[in-house]
């Protein structure tokens, strides 16, 4: 790094106080997870549900109906979106198309700004100069796992950045959920980051979230809360697009019967793998011996493909680790075909370094029915 | 001890003082040194630093918060040591994922720098800063003030690393923008 790269660095020494005694606090101001204990373990949480809140009624709901357009040949959408992650034929066939999408909000108060100091702000932003939708809701496809939603700005959405970090099923709050414009997508699978860096967005928004531990069969509902903010960083009250999928369609093959690793230094089973379309959600239960937990070393899962090439697990969750037993799970969005066999290994990573400086110590192959 | 004690034996040149600030801000020092420098020769030479300047600069300095004080001198003297370390040479893979965002960003202000000076700097950030959501302000100080790993971001934000990513990505461009607003050429 050169020596004058550091000025960006270094001219943040001189902020407010409070900002860094507000960012020194263990307890952080999230709009996903406001009354949720904070995480101590090396891994995100995944995913975490939370009773609705229905705090205010919007009195005119639905203002507009919008049908997603059919695409057949486009240049976006959720295939482009795939073959950044995996071609599965599989899952591009489960995507639905022409779906019809209301406004319905904003209905939700997010958990944050329910408090008496923070609903003064959150009643502090002006609602939309224009509330016709700023989203079409393109195309969307849940396939067991995993809901991913490509949406295209409309003209009035083009004009605001648009973020989306928790969903609702039926009424009922999920998250966290990512977005990704395309240049962001673009971004990540460059060689050419900085670049892309500064490119304007061209209005295409891709969402998901892994749903795994929800049973959904038939019909159920999707409320798309949208945070708007215009080019100032002025924010806006937040616009919610509300659509239905179907999950009959979803196909998942599971481990045929629990799966258990038995090392010196710890015992680890595979509660759960679940294989949809599109992604693999594993779930773990392991207990340490002292030394481990003394050490703060966890066992860390890897998957490898039958020519051992490993396969990057795209997350994990953090689990709680006050107990004796660490629930974990993961997931991997890759395959090109569904597998019949897995094979998984266990790394012994202690917290905070690299996972892939450390050799695999376990190893084995799970038979997926 | 409370801060305003210790502030006191400070300026009282009680080197009880320079114990008690060491027991209670140690730690905290510790990990904004080590997110920078990455080892442990580095990280306790910049500690040993920061209370040396902190017992020079109180009196006659009487900070209304200590911690965020010490945080600014830790900070500091790590981010000199940094330079001196990589001024010729690229950082340890400890930075390295950093360095790509900081050099974006430090491209934009090495211009605002010739244009401004440090105190209108400043108070564009606070103003820049005062503007995000609290979650979007906290992100992006752990990132940038505090070198936090975007992993340890997604853990405390309960999220993903592709959406801090994400986030990060969205508000370096509002920082471009708001700049570019307030007739910073950039």
């Amino acid at each position: 790094m050169k020596q004058n790269n550091f000025s960006f660095l270094e001219s943040l020494n001189h902020i407010d106080d409070n900002f860094i005694l507000e960012a020194s606090k263990d307890q952080i101001f999230s709009e996903c997870s406001s009354d949720n204990p904070p995480v101590t373990t090396a891994f995100p949480k995944f995913h975490y549900r939370k009773s609705k809140r229905k705090l205010w009624i919007l009195a005119a709901a639905a203002v507009m109906v919008c049908a997603g357009t059919v695409i057949a040949a486009k240049q976006n959408g959720l295939i482009q979106f795939f073959d950044q992650q995996f071609v599965s034929q599989e899952a591009q066939d489960q995507i639905s198309t022409s779906i019809p999408t209301i406004i319905t909000g904003p209905e939700h108060i997010p958990a944050a700004y329910t408090e008496e100091n923070t609903m003064d702000i959150w009643n502090s932003y002006p609602e939309l100069p224009d509330n016709s939708a700023l989203l079409t809701i393109q195309e969307a496809m849940f396939d067991g796992n995993e809901l991913y939603i490509y949406a295209a700005a409309t003209d009035n959405g083009k004009n605001y950045e648009l973020n989306a970090d928790r969903l609702y099923i039926n009424d009922e709050e999920y998250g966290p959920v990512s977005t990704a414009t395309s240049e962001e997508i673009f971004e990540e699978n460059s060689d050419k980051e900085s670049d892309a860096e500064f490119q304007k967005t061209s209005g295409d928004y891709y969402f998901s979230i892994n749903l795994s531990d929800l049973d959904l069969s038939g019909t159920f509902t999707v409320t798309l809360p949208l945070s708007v903010y215009d080019a100032s960083g002025t924010r806006y009250q937040n616009q919610e697009l509300t659509f239905e999928m179907n999950a009959d369609a979803t196909d998942i093959t599971t481990l045929s019967s629990e799966v258990t690793f038995e090392h010196d230094e710890f015992n680890l089973t595979i509660k759960e793998c679940r294989i949809s379309a599109s992604t693999l959600t594993l779930i773990v239960e392991y207990q340490r011996t002292d030394s481990l937990i003394e050490s703060s070393t966890n066992p860390v899962m890897t998957l490898l493909s039958e020519d051992g090439t490993e396969l990057e697990f795209y997350n994990a969750s953090s689990g709680d680790n006050t107990g004796e037993i660490i629930h974990q799970e993961y997931t991997y969005t890759g395959f090109t075909q569904k597998p019949e066999n897995l094979i998984i290994g266990t790394r012994l990573v202690p917290q905070g370094e690299y996972i892939n400086q450390y050799p695999i110590v376990y190893q084995d192959e799970l038979e997926i029915k | 001890m409370n801060d305003k004690h210790i502030v006191d034996l400070l300026f009282q040149k009680n080197e009880d003082g320079l114990i008690k600030l060491e027991q209670k801000y140690k730690a905290y020092c510790s990990s904004i040194a080590w997110n920078l420098l990455g080892n442990q020769e580095d990280t306790e030479e910049c500690l040993n630093d920061t209370w040396f300047k902190t017992w020079h600069l109180i009196p006659p300095n009487r900070p209304e918060s200590l911690q965020a004080f010490v945080a600014k001198i830790t900070r500091g003297t790590a981010i000199d040591k940094l330079k001196t370390k990589y001024a010729a040479k690229r950082p340890d893979s400890h930075l390295t994922e950093l360095e790509q965002e900081v050099n974006e960003l430090s491209t934009v202000w090495n211009s605002v720098e010739k244009e401004i000076e440090q105190k209108e700097i400043t108070a564009l950030l606070n103003q820049f800063l005062e503007n995000l959501s609290p979650k979007d302000r906290d992100m992006f100080l752990r990132r940038y003030w505090f070198a936090d790993t975007l992993s340890e971001i997604a853990v405390r934000h309960q999220t993903t690393i592709g959406s801090v990513r994400g986030n990060l990505y969205r508000n370096r461009n509002k920082l471009r923008e708001f700049l570019r607003k307030n007739e910073v050429d950039v």
